[in-house]
């Protein structure tokens, strides 16, 4: 806390002479990590191919068992010593390869940029502009792990490609450098938003005591408040967060006028942390001790296993499985041989589920969600405040009598990740557990009637308060989730429901709509029907609405428009009016820029007519 | 425009005036249907009668038809695509038995690209796209004069850059 006080105190000092001033400060602070050369760990090469030794030796040892004697004798005819004499070269010209790399893989801190550097032949430098930090997360693999071993990975706004490795460090170190490289960024961050000359005093004063003040709310409520809460069980936990809630948005009400809440992600002004101040912004990355915050929910691992074990997947794989093994007993090679592929390929999905799910856990810290998981490649990310464009819940039918469901979000900078690993905000709980989770990320949905909504897109069928779904003359294209097809509007959100055997219910945000799409076909139009889809980035989200009846279809169309059109102009006035300096508007600007450093893409599929389950 | 009668409502909003594309768009997919179907028809229907073997109608006849299809809609294809610029945003509309309509906020584009292969060159044609963040979002506007997608490049350029700034 003092710290970042201090932080506040030198921001505001650089910031009211010069807007030149800042970027030194941060430039100040970068050098402070040195702009010196720092080295990986030198294990790292030999982690990094070690998946590759291991391949040349099984290939060696499979190619050897083949004709074992013959290469006995060949070697015996060689002679033994120029046998060993040659592995030795081998080995030393590897030892001597992986001298080299770690000698010549380097990064650095410098002037507003991360650098990193590696590569014997080909050398390669990747470079991150600080200001587009998004996170920094601790990925450890199983064989790294034992070895005390850390890779940092550094997220930042742009494509699927743009997070850069520092692998490996280790585990002091790698704390220490996520230290350093989340205060580079905050500083760069601020040095880029920090306001003209002529608007310092008042942005200075005014958002300043609102940054103060919610900073403490925050703090007091959430950070402390909450640790203790926490152990008093889920319960306490949510009591706090609702308390920490009200006060965070009191210190608001008085110093930012007009709560521009509109057009920033899933979050809202006067939420629990999301508000980053210019001011708070730097303290609040110092003051992220991880340890200290409370626990949001974790999952344990009994309700992991358990729910695999309801999984689609394990069924299908075990079914697969039982065929196999009964077509082979029968004689029936090539029917055993050719389901294979599905044993392996369901086998291979529940499998990896597990490995990436296991142990997981979320925390709320000032700078946003924490989640970390994984059993043998530990995994622990920070889901900035803000950068949560959307999420959706679904639930299998086995699921359904346990109430459990799985929450995934749509996040700018992690792109469409094939496996979206990253994307998954809780693997499975009950629905109190996803109330929570959505809520650290979503704070827009803590408003009452919100979330009332929500509860209501994932159980109820046809006609339901707020719904608007396909009309009965749909059913004939859409026989099995006619009833659950729908959506419903909040000021800020818009919920949709669907999914017959597979139920999702997912929340977005108005202004985070990059597109609209109506479509009708032939046999649409002939009863009067059209499908809306809503365009986001890539990701695990998808936003379509078959079959509306056509009036509800192009009321949604021309109404999402309008209030997408909204949120922007308001996000736009937040901006553009220093003196009501609205934290949020900086997190929309922030995740506005994520969005837009995305790199161009082949299009995807979220919009292709498809059959829904 | 003319073709846009008949499309219902729901693909019309406020009867709004249009804007088409340019009918020369017409001739250059005529040349490339006649390329894709035309030619292996026509080498179809020379094997055909070279070789007198029937089972050659066949694939002939198979490919011949999305081509004759295709050929037959292509005017109105092309008479059915239209924009209209809006305060907000760009409406596009396409199809006539699969109709889409495609609301782009100026606010949320990314990058404009014009695009213009050799035939549409030669008729004096321009391909303008739009994108934003979304990658399933596909829009674009073939067959547009070069100064029309030049203008509207421009305007839309500048209209995204007032309007993101803020989110």
């Amino acid at each position: 806390m003092r710290p970042e006080a201090k932080g506040r105190a030198d921001r505001r000092r650089a910031s009211a002479l010069e807007p030149g001033r800042g970027q030194e400060a941060g430039a100040k602070a970068a050098s402070a990590a040195g702009p010196a050369w720092r080295r990986l760990h030198p294990a790292t090469p030999y982690l990094r191919s070690w998946g590759v030794i291991l391949a040349i030796i099984a290939v060696g040892l499979f190619n050897m068992a083949e004709n074992l004697a013959d290469a006995l004798d060949a070697a015996g005819r060689l002679g033994w010593h120029w046998l060993a004499l040659g592995l030795a070269a081998v080995l030393a010209v590897a030892f001597a390869w992986a001298f080299c790399w770690w000698r010549r893989a380097r990064f650095r801190l410098a002037e507003g940029v991360l650098e990193l550097v590696t590569g014997v032949v080909f050398r390669q430098r990747r470079t991150v502009r600080l200001d587009r930090v998004e996170a920094v997360d601790t990925v450890r693999p199983l064989v790294p792990r034992l070895m005390g071993l850390v890779k940092l990975r550094v997220e930042s706004a742009g494509g699927s490609d743009s997070a850069v490795e520092l692998a490996y460090l280790k585990v002091s170190d790698a704390a220490r450098w996520r230290r350093e490289i989340l205060q580079a960024a905050a500083s760069a961050r601020q040095a880029a938003e920090a306001p003209g000359p002529g608007e310092t005093e008042a942005a200075v004063t005014g958002a300043g005591m609102a940054g103060d003040a919610a900073g403490d709310a925050i703090w007091d409520g959430a950070g402390d408040g909450a640790g203790d809460g926490a152990a008093a069980g889920p319960a306490g936990g949510a009591a706090v967060r609702e308390r920490a809630d009200r006060t965070a948005a009191k210190a608001f009400e008085g110093a930012a006028g007009d709560q521009t809440a509109s057009g920033i992600g899933l979050s809202s002004a006067g939420a629990p942390g999301p508000p980053k101040s210019v001011e708070t912004q730097v303290g609040e990355l110092l003051g992220d001790s991880d340890a200290r915050a409370p626990e949001l929910f974790a999952v344990p691992t009994a309700r992991v296993l358990a729910s695999m074990a309801l999984s689609i997947w394990v069924w299908l794989a075990v079914a697969a499985g039982v065929a196999a093994v009964a077509m082979l007993i029968g004689g029936e090679l090539d029917i055993a041989a050719g389901l294979l592929p599905v044993v392996f390929g369901a086998g291979g999905v529940i499998w990896g589920r597990l490995m990436s799910d296991f142990g997981f856990a979320a925390k709320q810290t000032s700078r946003g969600l924490t989640l970390s998981h994984g059993l043998t490649t530990r995994v622990s990310q920070t889901i900035a405040n803000g950068r949560v464009l959307a999420v959706t819940l679904s639930q299998g039918p086995l699921w359904r009598r346990f109430g459990w469901w799985r929450a995934q979000m749509l996040v700018a900078g992690y792109g469409a990740d094939s496996e979206q690993k990253q994307s998954v905000l809780v693997p499975v709980a009950d629905r109190e557990t996803v109330r929570r989770a959505i809520w650290a990320v979503a704070p827009a949905l803590a408003q009452p009637g919100a979330w009332e909504l929500v509860t209501s897109a994932m159980d109820s069928r046809g006609a339901a308060p707020g719904f608007t779904g396909e009309p009965a003359r749909a059913r004939l294209f859409d026989p099995f989730a006619w009833k659950r097809e729908a959506f419903a509007l909040t000021e800020e959100m818009l919920v949709l429901r669907g999914g017959w055997l597979m139920r999702t219910a997912t929340v977005l945000h108005h202004g985070r709509i990059q597109g609209i799409e109506l479509s009708q076909g032939p046999w649409d139009r002939r009863r009067d029907l059209a499908s809306v889809c809503l365009h986001l980035p890539s990701g695990p989200v998808s936003a379509v609405i078959p079959h509306l009846g056509g009036a509800d279809a192009w009321a949604l169309v021309e109404g999402e428009a309008a209030r997408l059109n909204a949120a922007m102009r308001a996000a736009l006035a937040a901006r553009d009016q220093p003196a009501h300096d609205q934290p949020a508007a900086h997190a929309a600007a922030d995740a506005q820029e994520s969005v837009e450093q995305r790199s161009p893409r082949a299009p995807d599929s979220a919009c292709l007519p498809r059959f829904r389950w | 425009m003319g073709d846009f009668r008949g499309q219902g409502v729901l693909f019309d909003p406020d009867g709004a005036d249009w804007r088409g594309v340019s009918p020369k768009l017409i001739t250059v997919r005529l040349i490339v249907i006649g390329v894709w179907f035309g030619l292996p028809v026509i080498g179809g229907l020379v094997a055909l009668v070279i070789f007198r073997h029937w089972w050659i109608a066949l694939p002939t006849a198979a490919w011949a038809a999305p081509g004759a299809w295709a050929a037959w809609l292509n005017a109105r294809l092309v008479r059915a695509i239209g924009y209209l610029e809006r305060e907000d945003d760009l409406l596009i509309r396409k199809g006539i038995l699969f109709r889409q309509l495609t609301v782009v906020p100026y606010g949320r584009l990314q990058y404009i690209d014009i695009n213009a292969g050799p035939l549409d060159r030669a008729f004096g044609l321009a391909k303008l796209s739009l994108n934003t963040a979304a990658g399933s979002l596909n829009a674009s506007l073939p067959g547009l004069a070069p100064d029309e997608a030049a203008r509207l490049r421009d305007r839309l350029s500048a209209l995204g850059q007032a309007r993101m700034a803020g989110l």
